[in-house]
């Protein structure tokens, strides 16, 4: 997103719900317990969490890096595992040639080539590198806003699933067209009787 | 204010189409009620599109300020403007961003230059908090542009005359 520098790229949320009496320790604890954690050469395609904001590699958050003011500022790490579909064809097509010319018949039942399928797609998923990807978050808790370093359709599922499953809060896109939101807001940005 | 009573189905489109319109009024110039007059710019690049799903019609037009010709074109065919290159004025700052409509969604915003950009690694907690309060202001001041356009839209002056004069500078 750039908070620190550069240009950004972002979108707004309202942040509901109940706010625990201990939340700077709620939030300590939530925020470790789903940092980010490195995806091992494993056939797992996709890891998640939280890191902090000046030092991706940072999970630990010595010192409540996050908090500064009245904001939480983190990251959000994504890595992920893509195999080129063309590459899973090849493998795949090479694969199916292999079973032709060890059986010495042509014919490969549906059941086996999805076998072959499955098989060579675990095959190049554990010799993928992931690609990381980095999101940056910048909460107001008092304010219940919260602004978020993409507008990426996946993306923003993959942060609203996680921020709802690590801090218990609702989390709404914001609209400024939204009923709720204007009963509550615009008259403050707007005196509506001039 | 209710949404409901406007029968917008876009209503970021609305807005932004209404704000090109605002922005050309007065040179830019656009007075937000508690806050003075702040100045919106159209820049470069504009999408407008008609209908959604498999019936929309999109066209980008690109050119600096005075050559979006083509937008005023696609305006009178009833596209409504869905993305935008805008550039805020306020104060001596000066804001630049593409401008998503339809989420009320910032993309590749360019903040002004802050007096601590050039210092290295003193008060970095006060630069980060200076570029909050700007990402904050610039989303703050779209949002009032909103509401100033909502307000004008289920008030009486609409009808009676804000659309007469944005169908006139549809036409021009």
């Amino acid at each position: 997103m750039g908070l620190l520098k550069g240009t950004l790229s972002l979108s707004k949320y309202r942040v509901a719900g109940h706010i625990p009496d201990n939340f700077r320790n709620f939030t300590d604890t939530q925020l470790k317990l789903f940092s980010f954690q490195e995806l091992s050469m494993s056939t797992k395609e996709k890891s998640i969490g939280w890191t902090s904001l000046e030092n991706v590699l940072d999970t630990d958050f010595q010192y409540a890096n996050y908090s500064l003011a009245d904001y939480l500022i983190f990251t959000l790490r994504i890595d992920r595992r893509i195999i080129s579909p063309s590459l899973l064809k090849l493998k795949v097509f090479e694969a199916e040639k292999q079973l032709i010319a060890e059986r010495g018949k042509n014919k490969i039942y549906k059941e086996e080539r999805n076998e072959i399928r499955d098989r060579v797609r675990l095959k190049l998923l554990s010799k993928t590198p992931a690609t990381p990807s980095f999101h940056e978050i910048c909460w107001n808790v008092s304010r219940g806003s919260l602004i978020f370093g993409s507008f990426s359709e996946k993306i923003k599922e993959d942060f609203e699933d996680l921020f709802k499953r690590t801090f218990k809060l609702d989390l709404t896109p914001f609209i400024p067209w939204d009923r709720e939101y204007m009963e509550q807001e615009a008259v403050k940005l707007i005196p509506l009787n001039q | 204010m209710d949404i409901a009573k406007t029968d917008l189905p876009f209503p970021g489109r609305e807005f932004l189409t209404w704000l090109w319109f605002k922005s050309e009024e007065r040179d830019g110039a656009i007075m937000i009620p508690d806050v003075g007059d702040i100045q919106v710019t159209f820049m470069r690049r504009l999408v407008l599109e008609s209908g959604e799903g498999l019936y929309s019609e999109t066209v980008v037009c690109r050119g600096f300020h005075a050559d979006l010709k083509e937008g005023k074109a696609a305006l009178r065919e009833d596209k409504k403007i869905k993305e935008a290159r805008l550039k805020l004025g306020i104060g001596t700052d000066e804001y630049e961003f593409t401008f998503k409509a339809d989420g009320f969604q910032f993309q590749t915003l360019k903040l002004p230059a802050t007096m601590n950009m050039t210092e290295e690694d003193d008060d970095k907690e006060g630069r980060l908090l200076e570029r909050i309060y700007l990402i904050e202001t610039a989303m703050r001041t779209m949002e009032q542009l909103f509401f100033l356009f909502l307000k004008k839209r289920l008030s009486p002056e609409w009808a009676a005359e804000e659309i007469l004069r944005l169908k006139k500078w549809i036409r021009e």
